[in-house]
């Protein structure tokens, strides 16, 4: 090995070096997404923007969308924590104006709803119920549900963006480990591939349209 | 407000230090030609990038009060202003080296097809150079910055003698380019200033695939490591940071005499007095400046007497195309980050086919394939308002699989595609503001179909699953960041405003060499070509000077 090879590999430990001493990750739901900022008095989690009904609401809509299953699910990765801090910089200017008027409205609507249905509020029907009636407001719902297509579009935007950003979407769901340091790139190594010939079942592709 | 003029008389003042303007201060330092170079910013620090933080704990870091390096100027700070309706995205970097801290790296060679096009296909005005012209230029950036890629030539992309290794392809790229085989389209290993072997006393690149965040050990170009660094060394070249240049200065000659610039902190004005002035400040904020250079002799601008200066405006359109490859499902997460973007092109080759609509060409892009970005990408492609287990499932099992086209396609110049000024309307320097009026035209839209149906048809071949998409969308002007044109060179002094060394026709002491020199646009990236072209002007200019004509 040239002096010229052995310079980067000692730049590149003493940068892995420098991210380590960073400062340690917070503990509990802050460390699970560390987005939500500390309670000010160091005590449990409260909400900055939501009633603690909202809340329990919006924990279970998140997991109701993305739920635990042989990985943790948004529950687990604090995401509710992480929609409530999202929607209260909104509503502090901060990000899109209307969306702490959809979340305060739709939450309304889905407590209501819920009841009418269930006889109960969104978070305490169980999954079942919950997921029925997401699946509602996922096909065509009728216009009079519109508050509550608005909060499900919203919400399941901010716990697809909550969920998959966390250390557990990342890391646990999708098996993440990039952004390294590495001595070398292989690409695709797999002979299906580097062999694959685009005669598939449905004979596509014998023919250009161009 | 007092104004202080620094210093003595400069023999070259360079308005910038991005690609262009470091890169025309290298060529002169490398004669001996002192330099004074303005910059709108200060030096980044490469150390302290983000590259290697990923988004819980750059969400973190944020919370906490940290920032990394400030890499895109905030709007607020420095407007533009645009037509109702008619938006346009432009991207700037103030600071030193500007845009190339984090730019794409694609680094293509205009060919003939590209310098000859305009006669050709009988648009706009004719370059006044060509490929051989040029060549030379293309060869020695080259061996100075380092490029990747493989020994391809074709007529719509020259070759060259002087890449680094190609790098490997990704499992999502070998089927696509395997699809785009079989339709006859070939794809070739990406061109890109990345090391992909030592070069130059630096290292190699370390594979994060991080690069629109700044590399933490310069292992690809950027101006301030490769070319403002040495210069320094040298003695001959001296950088005033935070010095946002408003005005060329002219005497009663007509010829420039200064420069006129605000300091960015105190908002004081300033004045430096050069014998000739070189404008490299990014295209947009080039024309700017010219145009607020008015003076007796020049009332619509530094050397616009003939009314083309702003106008035929050129870039390329974009969008970005996907879908998920099941031959990937289920594969599991790959480190597919390589050296970022696409490791393979697909260059123009509508030349070769007959009965199209539309003139000018268009190259297609593959960065964001398989697991180079979040499932935040992946879930949000998904279409519908699914969720549940079912949908996580889904997200897991296409995460891999993700197959992303991005098509380029030459806009051509127009001239009422312009930047102009607003007197009415001023920066906090008291500065006029620029107004930048771009619209695609017929020539766009039908080329933008053709580009959806090539898109969807090597999606198609490969066997993808189609996320759904419009023939008719694509990003808003500006969103491609290769803007030109508008100080556009040219044979013909009564139709261009630079003639074949980026001089001005009108003004012998001003050279303008970043991408607003452009004639038209190719459907290529330009950085390369503005490299070029950058020190080729700069030889130009040193030999000028030596030899007294100026």
């Amino acid at each position: 090995m040239t002096d010229r090879e052995r310079v980067p590999r000692r730049r590149a430990l003493q940068v892995l070096g420098a991210a380590a001493a960073a400062p340690a990750v917070a503990e509990g739901a802050r460390a699970l997404h560390p987005l939500v900022p500390p309670q000010p008095d160091g005590g449990e989690w409260r909400p900055r923007f939501f009633s603690a009904d909202e809340a329990a609401a919006v924990e279970a809509l998140a997991e109701a969308i993305i739920p635990e299953t042989d990985t943790p699910g948004a529950r687990a990765a604090a995401v509710h924590q992480y929609v409530d801090w999202m929607v209260g910089r909104a509503a502090e200017g901060d990000g899109p104006a209307a969306l702490p008027g959809i979340m305060r409205a739709g939450l309304a609507w889905l407590d209501r709803r819920s009841a009418a249905l269930h006889g109960g509020r969104f978070a305490d029907v169980g999954g079942q119920r919950q997921a029925e009636l997401l699946a509602r407001l996922a096909a065509d719902p009728p216009r009079e549900d519109a508050a509550g297509v608005e909060l499900f579009r919203e919400v399941r935007r901010l716990t697809i963006g909550g969920y998959y950003r966390s250390e557990i979407g990342m890391r646990q769901e999708l098996g993440y480990a990039g952004k390294q340091y590495l001595t070398a790139f292989e690409g695709c190594t797999h002979e299906h591939h580097l062999s694959w010939e685009p005669d598939g079942a449905d004979g596509r592709g014998r023919e250009s349209a161009l | 407000m007092e104004i202080l003029q620094r210093g003595p008389v400069q023999d070259v003042v360079v308005i910038g230090s991005g690609a262009s303007g470091a890169m025309a201060a290298h060529a002169l330092i490398g004669h001996g030609v002192r330099v004074l170079m303005l910059d709108a910013g200060w030096k980044f620090d490469r150390s302290e990038s983000w590259a290697h933080v990923l988004p819980f704990e750059a969400d973190r870091r944020r919370r906490e009060g940290e920032a990394p390096p400030r890499y895109r100027l905030d709007d607020r700070e420095q407007p533009y202003l645009t037509p109702e309706g008619r938006p346009f995205q432009l991207w700037r970097t103030w600071g030193w080296g500007g845009k190339t801290n984090v730019w794409g790296r694609v680094s293509l060679r205009m060919s003939d097809l590209d310098f000859a096009g305009p006669e050709r296909e009988g648009w706009g005005i004719p370059w006044p150079i060509r490929y051989a012209d040029i060549a030379p230029y293309y060869d020695r950036v080259e061996q100075l910055i380092g490029v990747t890629g493989g020994d391809d030539d074709s007529d719509s992309l020259p070759g060259s003698r002087h890449h680094l290794p190609p790098v490997k392809p990704r499992c999502a790229e070998v089927i696509l380019s395997r699809a785009a085989g079989r339709l006859g389209i070939p794809a070739v290993p990406i061109r890109r200033a990345v090391l992909t072997r030592p070069h130059g006393g630096r290292p190699a690149c370390h594979y994060c695939g991080s690069c629109g965040s700044g590399c933490r050990t310069a292992s690809f170009f950027n101006a301030t490591d490769y070319l403002l660094m040495p210069a320094l060394e040298t003695g001959r070249l001296e950088i005033v940071s935070g010095a946002v240049a408003a005005r060329v200065l002219t005497g009663d000659d007509g010829r420039a005499d200064g420069v006129q610039y605000f300091e960015r902190e105190s908002g004081a004005e300033r004045v430096v007095r050069a014998r000739t002035v070189v404008v490299a400040a990014s295209a947009m904020d080039s024309t700017r400046i010219l145009l607020n250079s008015k003076s007796r002799r020049h009332p619509a601008g530094l050397g616009n007497g003939n009314d083309h200066l702003g106008r035929n405006y050129c870039e390329q359109v974009r969008f970005h195309r996907f879908g998920f490859l099941p031959q990937l499902f289920g594969q599991g997460y790959t480190n597919d980050d390589g050296i970022g973007g696409g490791h393979v092109y697909i260059p123009r080759f509508n030349h070769r086919l007959t009965g199209l609509d539309y003139v000018g060409g268009f190259g297609i892009q593959l960065w964001g394939n398989g697991c180079q970005t979040t499932g935040v990408n992946v879930a949000e492609l998904l279409p519908g308002l699914e969720f549940g287990a079912g949908f996580k499932q889904r997200v897991r099992e296409r995460y891999p699989a993700l197959a992303a086209l991005h098509p380029y396609g030459e806009i051509l110049p127009r001239p009422d595609n312009r930047v102009t000024v607003d007197e009415a309307r001023t920066d906090r320097y008291g500065v006029p503001l620029m107004n930048i009026d771009v619209t695609f035209g017929d020539n766009e839209r039908r080329m933008v179909r053709h580009m959806h149906e090539v898109a969807d048809e090597i999606l198609h071949t490969a066997g993808a699953e189609m996320v759904p998409s419009s023939p008719d969308e694509h990003d808003p002007p500006g969103a491609a960041i290769h803007e030109h044109g508008t100080v556009r060179m040219g044979d013909d002094a009564t139709r261009s405003v630079l003639n074949r060394f980026n001089r001005m026709h009108e003004v012998d002491n001003v050279l303008v060499v970043d991408g607003s020199s452009f004639t038209s646009a190719s459907e290529k990236n330009p950085t390369l070509t503005i490299l070029a072209l950058a020190w080729r002007a700069g030889d130009h200019l040193a030999e000028e000077l030596r030899s007294g004509r100026l």
